[in-house]
């Protein structure tokens, strides 16, 4: 069952009707797991197919119990690397041997977001008296669960608990309203921008390597690294959009994954804006333990800013690691982490020269976003490159534009970028200006009812004229 | 503390329970509405052909010398004329000119040339070819018209004969068998349903919006090849062994088949049955895609087998598509008739057909 599908509205629908028919905490909880559990039979054609995945999820919480219950270090690392090895096999990372993979077909749909799940259930196992109680249903419910198995976003136990299981959220009519309008939003997004932005990339790639002039080779270079972020954002914010709208009808509130991260004026602060289930994971699992040990390492003080721009480092080079099994995804996790060290370093350095007060005047001044913005997105598309194309492509694409199209198209894409960026935001700024101050017209629920209904007529219009399937969710195949 | 305008379900004031849907509502019109009129003016649809009688019980044909005009919201407009017996043919039907040949084309509305200008029709295409080949005149008098297959292709048959014919050509597409299919939407203009929510229904399907929308989508083969098969008994022709409603409907076509050929067979007139390939069939035929449940040579093997029990030429038209040719360059996409470049396809069998030992007789006075 594809998301978002027609097919799984009318799923979600049904099983949103009956998990709402009664107010039972056991009757709620035995419809969320039969509909997590008919959600994933639904991939499968052999039930054989699910064994990889059924022996994972109780390795997991098997692993967990035996943590909780209180054991030596070694074993706790041990469950850990488990966990870790189970997960690496099953995906079949090409750093361990192929001999020992499993060559039938089974089920993988999810499995990096439930390893995110099991994973940090085992991490916080070490300390059972924090961690709220979980039984079987709770751990299926939680790791299976439907509305976020695909694509995430990725939720903690005990965040994920106090809505589902502790105090579910009330579901009135205006939180009815505002789920269904983030449900359009997100097919909005998905049918609408990212398909549209899809055909339009292709475009320009075809133009690239046709027989166009060559400043008009270099204007869709630049076009072409640029729209993958727009796409990816529309794509995946979208799908982000959708589930917590369809989670809503659930009464569970599952984490935002972004926050406007094209406004961000710097690479770390872009990855506090997108994916931030997945950044703010890393942070508190791998980031912070990192820092800390480096702290208990480190003598030297003047050196201890520096450790965290290597936890940085090794943080987001894994961020970009975990999106695929090949070189390409190692480079891009480079990138990523070079982004972010550079980045911290050259924060620590300024704070250095300028003192901490003097940093924040300037990083707040209006060029300094202006440039920052400009130059984040630049660094964004660039790491994008080995996202969605890989090193021939790349190759063909450099050819057209010829080294010195390359060269005047980087320099400037930073200057196009902050001026259609800054334009967009001083445009957003002043449509939530208009009206009275405290109540803008564009949050008035008559103007979001307008809107929504437009959105759902363009979508109707845009699926009907596109003479192909929309693009599917990116990050499901991660 | 929980009020008690907290603890109600909407939780909203009470008149926007009716004013928001009533927004949204107001809002599909606004958009809907000026978009609907956008594309009725841009592409504008006129299926009825005035010029056709239908009748009932005998033959469908245009009204003599009557000239109408019938367009497909993707199609061209196309002007029909009708000569003194309400073919759809410039020439007269009166006396064969001397030295001239004349073959007589029944069938259906894909034989009518419906919604192809007349010059580009498989009629038009196949009688300047010929006169070309032959070098002498050979005039075709078209008496297709939409719902004439079965007995009325028979009543077309006998009033084709006294023309002095030296061919008869029957073009049939497995889309002409449907009993709503060949050209429901020429006929007559539909009863009104005195139920209200039928003619809001019967609107919204008339929707000139809802119909470019579909044709956008159908128009590519990926999106329209699982839309069609999926539509049930309509494809069914294309299973084997071919299910009951469909083996009628053959058998009864079988039937008056063998009528028309004896007629043909007393004025020893050569008859040559020409299939045009359904759409879908065409895409399994001539692509890659294919789907084990449909078998795209399964209905004109069934044709040729009665053809030939009967002593009538056959063609399959189907190998003349190029491989890999996007189905909607030679099929109206949503409409499902062939266009232009269908109809060119078609008349090139039909000449190669008509010049080659299959009508020997035909060949002969053509002298090719």
């Amino acid at each position: 069952m594809d998301i978002p599908s027609t097919s799984f509205l009318v799923f979600a629908a049904i099983a949103a009707c009956l998990f709402n028919l009664a107010r039972a905490d056991m009757w709620r909880q035995a419809v969320l797991l039969i509909a997590n559990l008919l959600f994933l039979a639904s991939f499968v054609r052999h039930p054989a197919e699910l064994i990889p995945y059924v022996a994972f999820l109780a390795g997991g919480f098997g692993l967990i119990h035996l943590v909780r219950r209180g054991v030596p270090s070694a074993l706790y690392a041990g469950s850990i690397l488990i966990v870790l090895f189970g997960f690496f096999w099953l995906k079949k990372y090409t750093f361990l041997p192929a001999a020992i993979f499993i060559t039938s077909p089974y089920l993988l749909v999810g499995l990096s977001y439930v390893f995110f799940r099991v994973m940090h259930l085992v991490i916080d196992a070490r300390h059972p008296e924090d961690a709220p109680p979980m039984g079987l249903f709770d751990y299926l419910n939680f790791t299976l669960n439907f509305t976020s198995l695909i694509s995430g976003p990725i939720q903690r136990y005990e965040d994920y608990r106090r809505t589902a299981v502790d105090a579910p959220l009330p579901l009135k009519a205006t939180d009815f309203g505002v789920a269904l309008e983030r449900i359009v939003t997100g097919l909005f997004k998905i049918l609408v921008m990212a398909a549209l932005i899809s055909v339009l990339q292709r475009n320009f790639a075809y133009a690239l390597l046709g027989d166009a002039s060559w400043p008009a080779r270099i204007g869709y270079g630049m076009g072409l690294a640029a729209l993958y972020p727009v796409f990816l954002y529309f794509n995946f914010s979208g799908y982000t959009d959708f589930v917590i709208g369809v989670a809503r009808f659930f009464r569970i509130e599952l984490p935002e994954n972004f926050d406007r991260p094209f406004t961000a004026a710097s690479f770390i602060d872009y990855w506090n804006r997108w994916h931030m289930s997945l950044s703010n994971w890393l942070k508190t699992y791998v980031y912070n333990p990192l820092m800390t040990t480096m702290m208990r390492r480190v003598k030297n003080p003047a050196l201890l800013p520096y450790a965290g721009a290597v936890a940085l480092f090794v943080t987001f080079f894994l961020i970009g690691a975990w999106h695929g099994r090949t070189t390409k995804f190692l480079f891009f996790g480079l990138l990523n982490g070079f982004g972010v060290a550079i980045n911290q370093a050259y924060r620590i350095v300024m704070i250095k020269r300028l003192g901490r007060k003097r940093f924040a005047e300037l990083s707040g001044s209006r060029f300094y976003l202006f440039a920052g913005r400009g130059l984040t997105f630049a660094w964004v598309s660039f790491t994008l490159l080995w996202f969605w194309s890989d090193w021939p492509q790349l190759g063909e694409f450099a050819t057209a534009m010829g080294p010195a199209g390359v060269l005047i198209g980087w320099i400037l894409f930073p200057a196009a970028a902050a001026i259609m960026l800054s334009g967009l935001i001083v445009l957003r700024e002043g449509a939530f200006a208009a009206g009275p101050a405290g109540s803008p017209i564009l949050r008035s629920r008559y103007v979001r009812t307008v809107w929504l209904s437009s959105m759902v007529v363009f979508i109707l219009l845009v699926q009907g004229v596109m003479n192909a399937a929309p693009p599917e969710i990116v990050y499901k195949e991660f | 503390m929980v009020t008690p305008s907290e603890q109600r379900w909407w939780t909203l004031p009470r008149r926007d329970l009716l004013l928001l849907p009533l927004i949204a509502l107001a809002t599909f019109a606004a958009l809907l509405v000026p978009a609907e009129l956008f594309v009725r003016e841009r592409n504008p649809s006129a299926l009825l052909d005035a010029c056709v009688v239908a009748t009932p019980s005998t033959v469908n044909h245009g009204k003599p010398n009557c000239v109408s005009r019938t367009k497909t919201a993707e199609g061209p407009w196309v002007i029909n004329r009708y000569n003194e017996c309400g073919y759809r043919t410039p020439e007269s039907c009166g006396p064969k000119p001397p030295g001239s040949l004349r073959v007589a084309v029944i069938g259906s509305s894909t034989a009518a040339g419906y919604l192809t200008p007349y010059d580009e029709t498989m009629a038009a295409r196949s009688a300047r070819a010929l006169t070309a080949r032959c070098k002498r005149p050979v005039e075709f008098q078209n008496l297709g018209a939409y719902g004439n297959l079965g007995q009325r292709m028979v009543v077309a048959a006998e009033e084709a004969m006294p023309l002095d014919l030296d061919a008869l050509v029957i073009p049939i597409a497995p889309f002409d068998f449907e009993p709503s299919g060949a050209g429901a939407e020429i006929g007559a203009k539909p009863e009104a349903h005195s139920n209200p929510l039928r003619r809001i229904r019967e609107r919204i399907s008339s929707s000139s919006l809802l119909y470019m929308e579909s044709y956008y989508l159908l128009r590519d083969d990926a999106s329209y090849l699982p839309v069609y098969l999926g539509l049930g008994h309509g494809a069914d022709f294309m299973r084997t062994p071919m299910p009951d409603g469909w083996r009628r409907r053959v058998e009864e076509f079988d039937a008056a088949l063998a009528r028309i050929a004896a007629l043909a067979r007393a004025r020893s007139v050569p008859v040559l049955l020409v299939f045009i390939p359904q759409r879908a069939e065409a895409v399994l035929a001539t692509s890659s895609r294919s789907n084990p449940e449909f078998h795209p040579a399964a209905f004109p093997r069934t044709l040729a087998r009665i053809a030939q029990k009967h002593g009538v030429a056959f063609v399959d038209t189907t190998p003349e598509i190029p491989r890999n040719l996007p189905s909607a360059e030679m099929f109206y996409a949503v409409n499902s008739h062939i266009n232009a470049r269908g109809h060119e396809l078609v008349s090139r069998a039909i000449v190669r057909e008509m010049t080659g030992p299959a009508i020997a007789s035909f060949a002969g006075k053509c002298g090719a």
